[in-house]
């Protein structure tokens, strides 16, 4: 088994706001291997943003972290900004959601891609240049070497998305973070892109961080999958296990409000209330007060138990587990 | 009887400036003809350039067609003046995408659903009062709504106001573009099992303009596929999600990350790029990305043709008219 | 893109300095309306053993070159000052919201028949522009008022456009049609209150730039006609005099330039807490 490339244990991200502290991620350990696409999921405000954040070393300075994030082994929190630098690009790279703004609308798109090289690489800048058409190419751009010269805008969302991804792979990273990399994108888009990174990422052997909000997009390109709801890792499981036998009751209500997941018309199912405001004291589980299953014991934080290759932290679970005899 | 909404053959071109003097057109909608009966929900579905927003604004009166028809419970729209326009705009009512967008700041919730009680004089101001909260227990949403500022309520909360505001005025005919795609999934359940429940109990009709043909899919009697400002398929919504006769619907389908990893998908996904409405292709506007055209293709638009019944597809391979 | 459950968290509130300009504003307002209550001597009486006499009891500011109290004339002057401006960016403002609402909402033609006679105007530089209505209709602070109220007319009015512009193409705005609002209702019910706060910004800090034009106009003759203290007259009056009677200068001059930056402080608190995307400038 090879080693991890990407080691985020016990994480824990805090923010001061005018009510009071955030707990944006409460201690979340997950960890993703070479040439692995681990799907992180979660609806608005449960973290996962903030989480490949802290993965870049990208937490604005107020920011209160904890635990350790470790990328081949080295540890990226409370590293030097000079040895953040040096990393970005090179050994981690992260893609995000709007193309338009990854992008410098006053620089051609091939001397982008150049910079990457070039930030990283003691090589000439004709070199550098050869490099970004040929990388250029590899994501599927058309002509690559007469559209160099190109501004983003002569490109549409999602060829501009291609040249963000040409960039991030420059180098040829170990770990890449795609935060949303298609939601921007048109369906037939989406589904080109998404077979780009899913084949890049194969062929390079990165260790691909690829968080959505859409389980369709998970289900088919993650091999692993994590959960994420205010905040809390709520369960981890190989992605041909996550859907077919869901464990937390969140990942199970998330799953059955999906549309496709009817085939014939009739009520979706819905999950009562609201995700929790982070301000404050909430309990030790967050999905308390929307849980169906939530017991006393839940005001206390659950210790992940394991299902199979699934790993959950839900009491109801763990009480299942250890008490097989009773009847659900 | 006739229906509720016909659409004849309507086109839409937007003059956009081109270089210092020019100016280009960029056919937005290119004779489309739609249906849409009393108490039905068809969903228009469609990626970026497909004209899916343009019809949707052209129908409501936001957008001034340039050919073609629009009649609303036979009359022709664009015949309507003034008293005629009122009742005209009354009846049919928008859903707008953006929750952060569709409701004024500065207006209690109450008062933007009061709008349109006020302005169509519907029933005593007391009357007017009882509304609003008959339409906020309508959406789910219970009477202390009524006090709050928009940037109290949720994106999902906003959004059910928004319908609500819809529906004060009585409408037969809600055309709502892209309603839950700015939504969370558990908040977008809510809000496309509150549009069923409005179809079944007032009995209205809704034109759903989305890009998601799984929600689409979901709560529409009928779906239509538009691609670069034509309408390439139309059919029961089932069918046109398990057996799509167009090939770009086929792509479409198939392009749709399914949330099963045991479906994945082994197709090959559609090539291209969306091309630009500016300078579309001739003939049928997808035959460049096409993995299944002809000839004819090149030169010729397709028309719309039955495939089975109830089911139509402009395709000349798929559905060749006879 | 995606949406979550919203808790009130409130708004940033003014910052500090602009809680210090407001109160300086309010302490300067004060002063003018009660000028009389506050000055100690007749601004306008002349006092042949005072002159250029220097700061003393009675005299806390001073005299100037005829004797006159300086500290009267100050508060005297202050009040013509606050006024003209205060007043002439209301009376802009009368016109540039309306104007730049309709052009913003309408589009088109009618965007264009506003907007193109207004950025004519904005093509000359202010004081020129208010020297030549003077020569054409007279001095005084009157006429600086009117002179003051057209040359900010095209400032505020593109503001109120710009942001009309965009708020008229949010979904509440178009769906007001819908809702039956017609087009008077929606700019008053709808576009009118949600895009003037960048006009509150300028409009303050224009309000600081308007008392300078007056005083200018005021030093050069051309506004507030002697006897009539005026800030700016006073300047005029002790440049002779600057290095035997510094006084005559100082106190008007430090007061036109705490008004002018309360003014200042109050539209950058607002711009802070209205307008913090920037899309005033």
């Amino acid at each position: 088994m090879n080693a991890a490339a990407l080691v985020l244990t016990d994480l824990q991200v805090d923010f001061d706001v005018p009510g009071g502290r955030v707990s944006a991620v409460d201690r979340v350990t997950l960890s993703v291997r070479p040439g692995e696409v681990v799907g992180l999921v979660g609806e608005s405000g449960c973290g996962k943003s903030t989480l490949a954040n802290a993965v870049m070393g990208l937490l604005p300075q107020q920011a209160h972290v904890s635990g350790s994030v470790a990328v081949e082994g080295e540890e990226i929190l409370g590293a030097t900004d000079h040895r953040l630098r040096e990393l970005r690009g090179n050994r981690i790279a992260m893609i995000f959601q709007d193309p338009s703004t990854s992008l410098d609308p006053t620089c051609s798109v091939g001397s982008q891609v150049a910079e990457t090289i070039l930030a990283h690489r003691d090589i000439g800048k004709r070199q550098a240049r050869e490099r970004a058409i040929e990388l250029m190419s590899e994501v599927g751009i058309p002509d690559a070497r007469s559209r160099f010269s190109d501004p983003p805008h002569r490109f549409s969302g999602g060829m501009r998305q291609r040249i963000v991804i040409a960039a991030a792979l420059a180098n040829d990273p170990t770990v890449l973070i795609a935060d949303e990399p298609t939601t921007a994108l048109d369906v037939t888009i989406q589904a080109q892109v998404l077979s780009l990174i899913t084949r890049l990422s194969k062929n390079h052997g990165t260790a691909v961080l690829l968080i959505s909000h859409d389980l369709g997009v998970i289900a088919q390109v993650a091999h692993q999958v994590g959960v994420m709801y205010a905040g809390q890792l709520v369960e981890q499981a190989p992605v041909d296990q996550l859907f077919a036998s869901p464990q937390h009751p969140y990942t199970r209500a998330l799953l059955a409000a999906l549309p496709s997941a009817h085939l014939q018309p009739g009520r979706l199912a819905v999950i009562p209330g609201q995700v929790p405001d982070l301000v404050g004291d909430l309990p030790g589980c967050r999905f308390l007060d929307r849980c169906a299953v939530s017991r006393s014991e839940c005001i206390r934080r659950p210790v992940p138990v394991d299902v199979n290759s699934t790993r959950v932290s839900c009491w109801d679970v763990a009480d299942r587990i250890s008490n097989p005899t009773v009847a659900r | 009887m006739s229906p509720l909404l016909e659409i004849e053959n309507i086109t839409k071109t937007f003059a956009v400036p081109s270089g210092i003097f020019g100016r280009q057109r960029v056919s937005a909608v290119d004779g489309v003809s739609l249906e849409i009966e009393a108490g039905e929900v068809l969903g228009l579905v469609g990626e970026s350039g497909s004209g899916k927003t343009t019809l949707a604004r052209c129908v409501l009166g936001l957008t001034p067609i340039n050919g073609g028809a629009i009649r609303f419970d036979g009359v022709d729209v664009s015949g309507l003046r003034r008293s005629g326009l009122r009742e005209f705009r009354r009846r049919v009512q928008p859903v707008f995408q953006d929750p952060f967008a569709s409701l004024d700041p500065r207006w209690t919730v109450g008062r933007s659903i009061r709008e349109a009680l006020d302005s169509y004089r519907i029933g005593s101001p007391l009357d007017r009062d009882k509304r609003v909260l008959e339409l906020l227990d309508r959406v789910g949403l219970s009477d202390q709504y009524a006090g709050r500022l928009p940037r109290q309520l949720s994106g999902g909360q906003r959004q059910r106001v928004g319908i609500a505001a819809a529906l004060a005025g009585g409408p037969e005919l809600i055309v709502a573009d892209e309603p839950v795609s700015a939504l969370d999934v558990s908040v977008q359940a809510q809000v496309l099992n509150l549009v069923a429940d409005l179809q079944r109990d007032l009995g209205v009709a809704v034109l759903f303009v989305a890009h998601d043909l799984s929600v689409v899919e979901h709560i529409s009697q009928r779906v239509a596929v538009m691609y670069l400002g034509r309408i390439v398929e139309i059919g029961a919504a089932g069918e046109v999600f398990t057996a799509p006769q167009h090939p770009y619907s086929q792509a479409l389908v198939e392009a749709i990350p399914y949330p099963d990893p045991a479906r994945r998908s082994t197709h090959v996904p559609l090539s291209g790029e969306i091309p630009s409405p500016v300078n579309p292709p001739d003939g049928c506007r997808f035959n460049p990305r096409c993995p299944i055209t002809i000839d004819i293709c090149r030169s010729l638009r397709p028309t719309l043709e039955l495939t089975s019944e109830l089911h139509l597809a402009a395709c000349h391979v798929n559905a060749p008219s006879s | 893109m995606t949406t979550s459950a919203v808790k009130k968290r409130p708004g940033p509130r003014l910052r500090r300095s602009a809680m210090a300009g407001i109160l300086i504003l309010a302490l300067l307002v004060l002063l003018a309306i009660f000028a009389p209550v506050f000055a100690p001597h007749d601004p306008e009486a002349v006092n042949a053993a005072r002159v250029l006499g220097a700061p003393n009891a009675s005299y806390p500011f001073g005299s100037d070159v005829l004797g006159r109290d300086v500290l009267s004339r100050v508060l005297y002057g202050l009040r013509v000052s606050l006024l003209v401006s205060i007043l002439s960016v209301l009376m802009s403002a009368l016109f540039a919201v309306p104007l730049g609402a309709l052009a913003g909402y309408f589009g088109g033609w009618v965007d264009t028949v506003i907007s193109r006679p207004l950025d004519m105007l904005l093509v000359f530089p202010a004081l020129l522009l208010a020297v030549s209505l003077i020569a054409i209709i007279g001095p005084g602070s009157a006429v600086a008022t009117l002179a003051i109220a057209v040359i900010y007319l095209p400032i505020l009015g593109r503001v109120m456009r710009g942001s009309s512009l965009s708020v008229a193409r949010l979904g509440y705005v178009e769906g007001a049609g819908s809702r039956g609002s017609g087009h008077l209702k929606t700019l008053v019910g709808h576009v009118i209150p949600n895009s003037i706060s960048p006009v509150l910004v300028q409009g303050s800090i224009l309000a600081g730039f308007a008392l300078q034009i007056e005083a200018a106009l005021s030093f050069l003759g051309l506004g507030t006609q002697p006897p009539t203290p005026s800030l700016g007259g006073m300047l005029a009056d002790g440049r002779d005099v600057l290095v035997q009677a510094p006084w005559i200068e100082i106190f008007p001059g430090a007061t036109i330039a705490l008004a002018v930056l309360s003014f200042t402080l109050i539209g950058d608190g607002l711009r802070a807490k209205l307008d913090p995307s920037g899309v005033t400038r």
